[in-house]
């Protein structure tokens, strides 16, 4: 059975490419286009890991990371940072917050995958 | 209120000229900034589909090597070969019967000319029995009741004359009816075997080409199988360089943004400036600073998106070139390149001169068949001729009977018939030359009969065998023509299916690129705004200098920043402007990145 992987991000050409990364190597995809709607949808939904960028309308990626990690269905589940924000302290900023890990925009497919194995075991 | 001086008033009008200039620049931003998308989206939506049609190419490429190489080609190869040469070995031996028939068939037709002469003789000694049978008649007469006997014994003479020009006609038109037979049979030998030898040297000289056209064929669809992985991760390389251009909309938008917020927090202090009465020079220096670094922001960002989006036009174009050298090169590794201007494959061609190859056996085989036919009914001929020569032996006896018979009578007819005693001697002499033309003929049928009963019973029997041969070779060829054109029909229909599928992908492609102009009008929108900063900078300098204090001026926008190329930009003019040495952007960049096992972008925690 295919992975689930959630991918939040405000711009929608990011999505698709990440969409686009994903669906080639066989997982399922499921998108939000910020952390509000990205935690509406992990509070009903379960996944097996969500890529998530940093700044983004309504609630912004550290703050999507506490509410999945204050939550109950995905509680434990990988999340990594995908943003172009490249700062030490922001990461430090994700790394409390729970993220698993970091990685700065733009990808390339092959490192995204490599990641997404390495995370989800 | 205030007093204002004269170059006051000039500073602060020049200020609000350039909130005038800035004001509409921010709204070229923002048009900049939203107008990407939707085309950045169209072609990342045309992505998915290039990307899956580039792999069922790649797919398509695979099936075709499959078709023509493997263990079953390599089977059907070797049996090939066998084939061919035992087809060699068949025509060879067939060639070899042939001329043997031939030159038996010349050997009896030489044998045949030497029966001329005995039964030259036959026909001498027919003359010679009718005049001793009149001779006999006129003596007997003239003997009156003496050669009364001899009349009965002129007429067996007469009758046996007949007999002897009877069976000697007869024998004569069989062998003429032999040597018809001969030449005719030996001039069609000789014609089928001129034609068959052009043909069969053409056939198997091409189908020899063909089969190892064949083997090459599969070696090269083996080393293909490299050639194609190569371009498989080069076409990946080359969506994976799409993907990340592709990400450059997001990114240069928000640098977009960035420029966007600060230009309109220098407005604001712009107009601000004016109504708190702000020191006019401060702001000049601190506008110059804001305009010359967002310059540098905007140009950085505007060429980053136009890389991009170059990047994606040349790598789509790129794959679609790739799955062409993909469709290119398997057209010559199965060989259809090179073939005719008629499209056929070395596949049909080899096909072609196999069929010729199974006609050219099944004239050998005919051919084989005449042959036998003319040897048995040259042996049957020379029976008929040998039961005649013996009929005339048996005359021969006759004749030497009635000599015998006559010397009796002529004895006991005393002196009066000596001269019936001449004619007897000459019936004796008579009935030995019968003897000695008939051993004659007989002899040389013998021979005849050795010759043709030998080859005979060797072409009865070779012929069961070279039939069960040719049967089973036509079998076992039209089984491997059917698998080749089943082969064939499958390879033209997938690379059919695969040219098709790669014209219509690179027209995609071509359609799809051709129209991309964003870069284009971004950039025009960037140039447009680019200018008016330039200008205002160039302006703000010539009132007043830049100040060793950029830096400190442009401190509180650093934290706005969320890309390193951005800090990496603020630096470097900040560098400038203190006088240090000006580093490449690039480097920078670069140089401040740590490699983690995924890459310098990635860090797991």
């Amino acid at each position: 059975m295919a992975k689930v992987i959630m991918t939040a991000d405000d711009s929608a050409s990011v999505r698709q490419m990440v969409a686009f990364t994903l669906k080639q190597n066989g997982y399922e995809v499921v998108e939000a286009v910020d952390g509000r709607d990205a935690l509406n949808k992990l509070n009903t939904q379960k996944v097996d890991m969500l890529l998530t960028d940093l700044n983004m309308p309504n609630m912004d990626g550290i703050g999507l990371i506490k509410g999945v990690r204050a939550g109950t269905l995905n509680k434990f589940i990988p999340i990594v940072m995908l943003t172009t924000e490249s700062n030490d302290t922001r990461k430090g900023e994700g790394k409390a917050a729970g993220a698993t890990g970091w990685i700065v925009k733009p990808f390339k497919p092959e490192q995204l995958i490599a990641v997404i194995k390495k995370v989800l075991g | 209120m205030a007093f204002h001086t004269s170059s006051q008033n000039e500073n602060n009008n020049q200020l609000i000229n350039w909130r005038n200039i800035i004001v509409p620049a921010i709204g070229t931003l923002r048009k900049m900034a939203g107008t990407t998308e939707d085309e950045f989206l169209q072609i990342g939506s045309q992505l998915q589909s290039f990307y899956q049609r580039s792999a069922d190419i790649s797919a398509m490429a695979n099936q075709l090597v499959s078709v023509v190489s493997g263990e079953n080609v390599s089977a059907l190869t070797s049996r090939l070969q066998q084939m061919m040469d035992a087809m060699g070995d068949y025509l060879d031996k067939a060639r070899t019967r042939s001329n043997e028939s031939c030159s038996t068939l010349e050997q009896v037709q030489t044998l045949l000319d030497k029966l001329s002469e005995p039964l030259q003789g036959f026909q001498k000694m027919n003359k010679t029995l009718r005049m001793l049978s009149i001779s006999t008649k006129i003596e007997s007469s003239r003997l009156g009741e003496l050669g009364s006997g001899f009349v009965n014994l002129a007429m067996d003479v007469e009758k046996l004359s007949h007999q002897v020009n009877e069976k000697s006609a007869a024998i004569l038109a069989h062998r003429q009816l032999l040597a018809t037979l001969i030449t005719e049979n030996l001039s069609v030998v000789r014609a089928t075997e001129a034609k068959q030898d052009l043909s069969v040297s053409a056939t198997l000289k091409d189908t020899s080409a063909n089969l190892a056209e064949l083997v090459a064929v599969n070696e090269r669809c083996t080393e293909f199988g490299t050639t194609a992985a190569i371009i498989s991760a080069e076409v990946t390389d080359s969506i994976s360089e799409v993907v990340s251009s592709m990400q450059m909309h997001d990114m240069t938008r928000q640098q977009l943004e960035h420029v966007v917020e600060a230009l309109e927090c220098l407005t604001s202090e712009l107009a601000d400036s004016k109504a708190s009465e702000m020191d006019s020079s401060k702001m000049i220096v601190e506008t110059g600073d804001v305009c010359e670094l967002q310059d540098a922001q905007l140009r950085f960002a505007a060429h980053e998106l136009y890389a991009a989006v170059c990047t994606i036009v040349d790598n789509l174009r790129e794959v679609a070139r790739k799955q062409s050298v993909i469709a290119q090169e398997i057209m010559t590794v199965t060989g259809v390149a090179d073939s005719d201007s008629g499209g056929s494959s070395f596949v049909e061609v080899m096909s072609q001169g196999m069929a010729s190859i199974t006609a050219v056996l099944t004239a050998c085989a005919s051919a084989d068949q005449n042959m036998s036919a003319t040897m048995k009914k040259v042996a049957q001929t020379i029976d008929e001729i040998s039961a005649f020569v013996t009929d005339i032996e048996a005359i021969g006896s006759e004749i030497e009977l009635i000599a015998l018979n006559s010397q009796v009578k002529a004895a006991l007819t005393g002196p009066d018939g000596a001269a019936l005693g001449v004619l007897a001697e000459a019936i004796k002499r008579l009935s030995d030359e019968a003897v000695r033309q008939t051993d004659s003929v007989g002899e040389t049928l013998t021979g005849i009969h050795a010759v043709t009963e030998y080859l005979l019973a060797d072409s009865e029997n070779e012929e069961d065998q070279l039939g069960t041969r040719i049967i089973t070779m036509q079998d076992e060829l039209r089984l491997i023509l059917n698998t080749m054109g089943t082969m064939d029909a499958e390879m033209r229909s997938v690379l059919s299916g695969l040219n098709e599928r790669v014209f219509t992908l690179t027209q995609d492609v071509e359609e799809t690129t051709a129209g991309v102009d964003v870069h284009e009008r971004a950039q025009m929108m960037a140039d447009g705004v680019l200018a008016d900063l330039e200008r205002i900078v160039t302006q703000s300098r010539q009132i007043e200098p830049a100040s060793s204090e950029f830096k400190e001026n442009l401190r509180h926008m650093e934290e706005h920043y969320t890309m390193e190329s951005e800090r990496h930009i603020h630096e470097v003019l900040a560098r400038k402007r203190s006088g240090q040495n000006v580093v490449d952007v690039q480097s920078l960049t670069k140089s401040s990145a740590d490699d983690s096992e995924f890459g310098d972008n990635v860090d797991l925690f």
